[in-house]
């Protein structure tokens, strides 16, 4: 038990570092966080477990096994996570710029035309 | 003073234009931002009135980006226009006019550089979606009082007013998607003067809202971990 709180909250503290530094957004990490807390809370049902292990189909229905197998899937998940955040982040500065200069040029236009902008 | 009103919205578009040409007719000098944040199809306004089309301005989005990006674009103009105050409105017609004197008193008078209105009457527990946002809400009022010892109920009020100086620490931090309750605590962070103001939300004139309930489960989250991220000084600077 004490592992699994030490694990969930080492993961929680690097979660909110990749978010100070600008790596995450908010929603994707409150997602991560949910997956770990789904993870974790699988690990008390040998039941799930055994049904994953033979959804995985691997050979022993050990929780190391699939623990394994979803570090792998989230390690992966949070690496997408933070290239789909940067991508997100810079998509959303440029249109910020976009509509400052838009609303820049509407202003030297008004009122001869509509101030539909769109970008 | 110079006032910018600012009405983020999302395929509400009924009642929209009466609520622009209202809050032009009422406030004189000041202007109206919309910025229709990826609406299908898009939003225009049927304003016929010169100086109405004169003070209004219409952004478009082409896909649904979030409050938070439309309220940069907010802060933005109103830092380059050199607005004295913004103030933001749903386009919904749930937030009550007659109290937008009472929040811009408070800026125009120097009482405070947030103004919030803080909604009274939306503390029902009638439907499940309901409860679960008064726990929302109370919860994150609790978290408020730990972390940043503030007095605000309702973080999660889309009618507020800001100042110049509370726009321009705004204006340096990258929004989320639902920006409310990080907003608050930029302004928190940096002392400024958040006060509230408390209000009759009205029905909304059409629709509903977008947000569900598991939407409002992950805004909890959300709300909690970026407080979370204040309480251990770990906010992105």
């Amino acid at each position: 038990m004490i592992y699994k709180l030490l694990f969930f909250f080492g993961f929680v503290w690097f979660l909110l570092m990749l978010v100070q530094r600008q790596r995450l957004g908010m929603d994707l990490a409150s997602l991560t966080l949910l997956l770990i807390v789904g993870v974790l809370a699988l690990s008390f049902s040998p039941f799930w477990v055994e049904k994953l292990a033979h959804f995985f189909e691997f050979g022993t229905p050990s929780m190391a096994v699939v623990a394994l197998a979803i570090a792998g899937l989230v390690t992966v998940a949070v690496i997408l996570l933070v290239m789909i955040s940067d991508l997100k982040r810079k998509h959303a500065q440029l249109t910020r710029q976009v509509a400052s200069m838009q609303l820049r040029l509407s202003r030297v236009d008004k009122p001869s035309e509509e101030d539909q902008i769109s970008i | 003073m110079k006032v910018l009103f600012f009405i983020p919205t999302y395929n509400d578009r009924y009642g929209l234009t009466a609520l622009v040409s209202s809050l032009l007719k009422r406030y004189g000098s000041a202007y109206v931002l919309v910025v229709d944040d990826g609406s299908s199809p898009a939003i225009s306004l049927d304003l016929t009135d010169r100086s109405e089309i004169e003070r209004t301005f219409l952004v478009g989005m082409a896909t649904n980006e979030g409050i938070g990006l439309a309220t940069s674009v907010a802060i933005d103009l109103m830092i380059a226009d050199q607005f004295d105050c913004l103030i933001r409105l749903d386009a919904d017609g749930q937030h009550p006019q007659s109290e937008i004197e009472n929040l811009k008193e408070k800026i125009s008078s120097n009482l405070a550089d947030v103004v919030l209105g803080e909604r009274i009457n939306h503390n029902s527990l009638n439907t499940p979606k309901a409860a679960m946002g008064s726990v929302t809400k109370s919860f994150t009022a609790w978290l408020g009082r730990m972390i940043f010892s503030s007095h605000v109920r309702d973080w999660y009020t889309g009618f507020f007013a800001m100042n110049r100086e509370a726009a321009m620490i705004a204006q340096g931090a990258y929004l989320e998607r639902y920006c409310e309750v990080q907003l608050l605590c930029i302004f928190h962070q940096a002392n400024l003067r958040v006060k509230t103001h408390p209000i009759e939300q009205l029905e909304r004139n059409h629709g509903q809202s977008s947000i569900n309930w598991l939407g409002g489960m992950m805004i909890m989250l959300r709300s909690s971990l970026m407080m979370l991220l204040y309480a251990l000084r770990m906010h992105p600077k």
